[in-house]
């Protein structure tokens, strides 16, 4: 057993409300002092020894907007750690977080850009080439946060959690097999923090359901390993992959059976809203954004599950953003001159994108935060929406996943280095041992040393 | 896949490639080559009509669960592509609990569930009953020994954990409900025709979007399905059953693209009658439509596009500025004939959802006529050029001038010329759909051409396009993919070519296509794996 100072700072006394068959169900919760040994000090449970060095586990973040950025005033004046880099135009929100993020300018994607915004978002998400099937295009293999989620996501309730704040994601368990995104934050926190959900501090309820759970996710595996005998090898392979993740939710169930996360951060989220309507034709996008932040640190906090991604928008998205005249992706390519929209419009994504991680980064844990222990990834897949472009590619990474990362730092590629550098060196902080990332021209086998630690 | 339209619709390369346009013989057919066998996974409404068919229509069906991607156009092709992600695993694991729970406390439904008088309550036999019961029509086959054995033993472990009958049948159904027997259809077959099971549930899916009844079951059972003319029997009784308005919905939702209507907005600054539910009454509009034309009229499927008939809600009615038939909900109207607004190309399902949030856009209503209705294959734009097009100016005021400025680019030319013609004959009505004379202050000349022929204005359009034989083959080519779940491959061309001038000679009646696709021999046979 590791021990741990911690200090929550979010209220214990929070009253559990879950719906369980319609009824509302009401556990308060015991003092603090309950989970604590003599010295003040907490016992963590096992699970936790599968994290850093410092008893935390490693959590990955991914915070994406669709088409691009403007670059001229995008990359960051000066280069290297602390005062000899500054913000930009379009970075500046990020300020109250400037010492805990690092900001990578000057890479490429080094995949061919076969269709306009799909192929930069496998290249960036994936690191390879985009596969085009007649009309339609997939990504050739999983995106970064499933990559995650394999092995950060093993021990979880949830391998991973995926949220829209407008449109869809891009969240991609191999081709063509696309995880679903959750569009309403009231779904999340019934699905996070309803039934089936334990505050630390509760007594753990013997649930004979999730051995018979298992014992069906049994059977229907086998049920689907005799069906791949008797199909032709695409289908096998498609069978397969439902196989795998049948046997990872077994997997994950009897890792809940023996051993439910009980992490001392850990608190009950306010209950979000039904809906969240649009105003004037614009979606509420900074309050949705928000909501969902809250409920995705308290996802990680709690050990639901250790990969997050959030999608702001999607590519080509043509959302109505605040005071703008048309829509996202048409004004990228319509609007003239100098396109003071679209740098509004760019500006807002990073306002969100600060708001996500100051929800993280609120979080205690230990001496530092839930921010800390993590690393979020915020991209898009093109540069300059317009163009299209696969040069200059807009990466922020926040958080120095335990000290595995570099913070407060600008790094300018001068080469137009493999932006798939980047996620590599991202898996590796993360405690992954891939020995390369990527396919193709997106390939790379080794990471950016500049951001490792 | 890339879900429908974002990535694909906007501007546009140079092939033009034609769906379905093979050189046919006078009289012979090239012999059919089968497709090899395909793996759906049940769309969304498939699963769910197969749930309500089973235990009735009175359940909470799960909010979500694994989303239907398109490929060619139709989420029917998709599903045999899709690969169930993690995330669908869990949705389907939660959504059978659900289920589950909620069938065992339905009142008085344990005893249906567990058939067994008394003494035998309790036994394994009872739950061997309840297995043989539900998985012909959960699962469109019975399960086999082993399969049953395991559900038995599951059911077994429930009881002995819960000390309840209703833990046994709950868990029992549980299972039945995951299981891929009941989540994909298969095609395994024997010597390269299906079987009878697979037959019926291909056809329970095809003509119901859900689960076979007795009577299918039945003539599975005895195998008799597998005589042709049992089976034309069948297929003929199945559409005159009210299950088929579902399958017809579930094909004009794919077809049409009216799934994507949920997602409508639109600057209400703009366009004063937009609400938020517009996009929801749009679809059902469509969805009426289409309805009423292929199952209460019987009607040509050239009528689609021709038709002064609509059905039309308050809201859609000011769109329209028509009166409303009726106060509250939806009202059959008929269109003035004395306007230009005819059919699926005059409704705000099309005109609304190919426009931008704040304008129209000639440019994505010409690309779904292109791909959608005639089955022609819009190029990709392309990566690494300024798509912009020329602002308004005094030499271009409409959008429509504005794009004919822009086609003088040699290299934008080659794509807008193919693109955007057919969606010129629709410039009289805006990004919602709103009639209108005039754009930007200049009055709109909607005359165009496609494919080298010549039309003025939206009315003469709606013609050219319902007679032509792009139109009628895209038909035929979209409902045979929604049947057989899979792209169409050369070795099927003569079949599409007989399927299609029956349909011409038979006046073009969705009705009849379908039962000729369901008796067709390429519904039934599979070629080895890797077969086109």
């Amino acid at each position: 057993m590791r021990m741990l100072r911690t200090r929550p700072v979010v209220s214990r006394r929070t009253l559990l409300r879950g719906l369980l068959g319609g009824a509302v169900v009401s556990v308060g919760l015991p003092p603090l002092e309950a989970f604590l040994d003599a010295h003040g000090e907490r016992y963590l449970p096992d699970a936790w020894a599968a994290g850093g060095d410092d008893g935390f586990p490693r959590r990955f973040g991914l915070f994406y907007w669709g088409n691009g950025m403007l670059p001229d005033r995008w990359t960051p004046k000066g280069e290297g750690k602390g005062d000899a880099w500054a913000l930009s135009d379009q970075l500046a929100p990020l300020l109250p977080l400037k010492s805990k993020i690092s900001v990578v300018t000057g890479t490429r994607l080094g995949i061919p850009n076969a269709v306009p915004h799909y192929a930069g978002a496998a290249g960036i998400l994936t690191g390879r080439p985009v596969i085009v099937q007649g009309q339609d295009e997939t990504f050739g293999g999983p995106s970064i946060d499933q990559v995650m989620a394999a092995k950060l996501g093993e021990l979880t309730r949830f391998l991973s959690l995926e949220m829209a704040v407008e449109g869809h994601g891009l969240s991609y368990n191999g081709p063509n097999s696309q995880n679903p995104v959750e569009k309403s934050p009231f779904a999340v926190f019934e699905r996070l923090f309803g039934v089936g959900f334990t505050l630390p501090g509760e007594t753990p309820i013997v649930d004979p359901s999730l051995g018979l759970r298992r014992s069906i996710l049994d059977a229907v595996g086998e049920d689907a390993q005799r069906l791949g005998t008797l199909v032709g090898s695409a289908d096998k392979q498609r069978l397969d992959a439902h196989l795998e993740s049948i046997r990872s939710l077994e997997k994950r169930l009897a890792k809940l059976e023996d051993d439910p996360p009980d992490l001392a951060a850990c608190a009950l989220p306010t209950q979000p809203e039904m809906a969240y309507p649009h105003i004037e034709g614009r979606p509420q996008l900074v309050l949705r954004n928000k909501v969902m932040a809250e409920l995705a640190a308290m996802a990680l906090a709690c050990d639901q599950t250790r990969v997050v991604s959030q999608w702001l928008t999607h590519p080509v998205s043509n959302v109505l953003f605040q005071g703008a005249s048309a829509g996202h992706h048409q004004l990228t390519h319509d609007e003239p001159g100098a396109q003071p929209e679209v740098h509004a419009i760019t500006v807002q994504c990073v306002e969100m994108l600060r708001d996500f991680l100051l929800a993280l980064d609120k979080v205690q844990e230990g001496a530092g935060t839930l921010l800390d222990h993590m690393v979020v990834l915020g991209c898009s897949e093109v540069s300059l929406g317009k163009t299209h472009s696969l040069e200059e590619m807009p990466i922020v990474l926040a958080g120095s996943c335990g000290g595995k990362l570099q913070t407060d730092l600008h790094y300018r590629s001068q080469g137009g280095e493999n932006t798939s550098k980047v996620l590599l060196s991202l898996t590796r902080a993360c405690g992954l041992d891939l020995p390369a990332f990527g396919a193709e021209g997106g390939e790379v086998k080794d990471g950016l040393s500049a951001i490792e630690a | 896949m890339s879900p429908r339209a974002p990535f694909a619709l906007l501007l546009a390369g140079a092939v033009i490639l034609s769906g379905c346009a093979e050189e046919k013989a006078a009289t012979t057919y090239a012999e059919l080559e089968p497709a090899a066998a395909v793996l759906p996974r049940l769309t969304k409404s498939q699963y769910q009509h197969t749930i309500s068919d089973v235990f009735g229509d009175d359940l909470a069906l799960p909010a979500q669960l694994e989303p239907d991607t398109a490929s060619w156009g139709l989420l029917a092709v998709g599903a045999s592509v899709a690969t169930v992600s993690s995330r669908g695993v869990e949705l389907y694991e939660e959504a059978a609990r659900s289920l589950a729970q909620q069938i065992v406390a339905k009142p008085g439904r344990l005893g249906d569930l567990l058939p067994c008088t008394l003494p035998e309550a309790g036994t394994v036999t009872c739950t061997e009953a309840l297995v043989a019961r539900y998985a012909p029509r959960l699962w469109r086959r019975p399960a086999t020994t082993t399969e049953r054995d395991r559900i038995v033993s599951i059911a077994q472990k429930a009881h002995t954990a819960y000390g309840t009958e209703a833990a046994r049948a709950q868990y029992a159904l549980v299972a039945l409900l995951q299981s891929p027997n009941l989540l994909y259809r298969t095609e395994l077959g024997k010597e390269g025709v299906l079987d009878a099971w697979e037959l019926a549930g291909k056809l329970a899916l095809f003509l119901w979007d859900g689960a076979p009844d007795d009577a299918l079951l039945a003539k599975a059972a005895d195998a008799s399905l597998l005589d042709d003319a049992t089976l034309r029997a069948e297929a003929e009784r199945m559409i005159a059953d009210p299950r088929f308005a579902r399958a017809v919905r579930a094909f004009a939702d794919q077809w049409l693209h009216l799934d994507a209507l949920d997602g409508l907005n639109k600057d209400p600054n703009i366009f004063k009658h937009f609400s938020a539910d517009l996009g929801g009454s749009a679809r059902q509009e469509s969805e009426r439509l289409f309805a009423w034309l292929v199952i209460e009229q019987d009607a040509d499927i050239a009528e689609l596009l021709t038709t002064r008939t609509t059905f039309v809600d308050r809201r859609l009615a000011a769109i329209y500025d028509i009166p409303a038939a009726t106060d509250d909900g939806f009202g059959q109207v008929e269109l003035p004939a004395a306007g230009l607004r005819r059919g699926f190309l005059g409704q705000v399902a099309f005109l609304g959802l190919h426009s931008h949030p704040v304008s129209s856009s000639a440019t994505l209503r010409g690309a779904f006529i292109r791909e959608a209705l005639l089955c022609q294959q819009v190029p990709l734009p392309p990566s690494d050029l300024n798509t912009a097009i020329p602002q308004p100016s005094e030499t271009a005021r409409t959008l429509k001038d504005r794009l004919l400025e822009h086609m003088s680019n040699p290299s934008c030319f080659g794509c807008h010329h193919f693109i955007d013609p057919p969606g010129f004959g629709l410039e009289n009505f805006d990004g919602i759909g709103r009639f209108r004379s005039h754009d930007n202050g200049a009055v709109i000349d909607a005359a165009g051409e496609i494919d080298d022929r010549a039309f003025d204005g939206p009315l003469a359009l709606y013609d050219l396009l319902a007679e032509s034989e792009a139109y009628r083959r895209c038909v035929v080519q979209k409902l045979y993919g929604f049947a057989n779940g899979h792209r169409v491959g050369q070795g099927e061309y003569g079949t599409l070519d007989r399927l299609d001038d029956a349909f011409a000679a038979g006046g073009r009646r969705l009705k009849a296509l379908a039962v000729e696709i369901a008796t067709d021999p390429s519904f039934r046979r599979i070629g080895a794996p890797g077969a086109k």
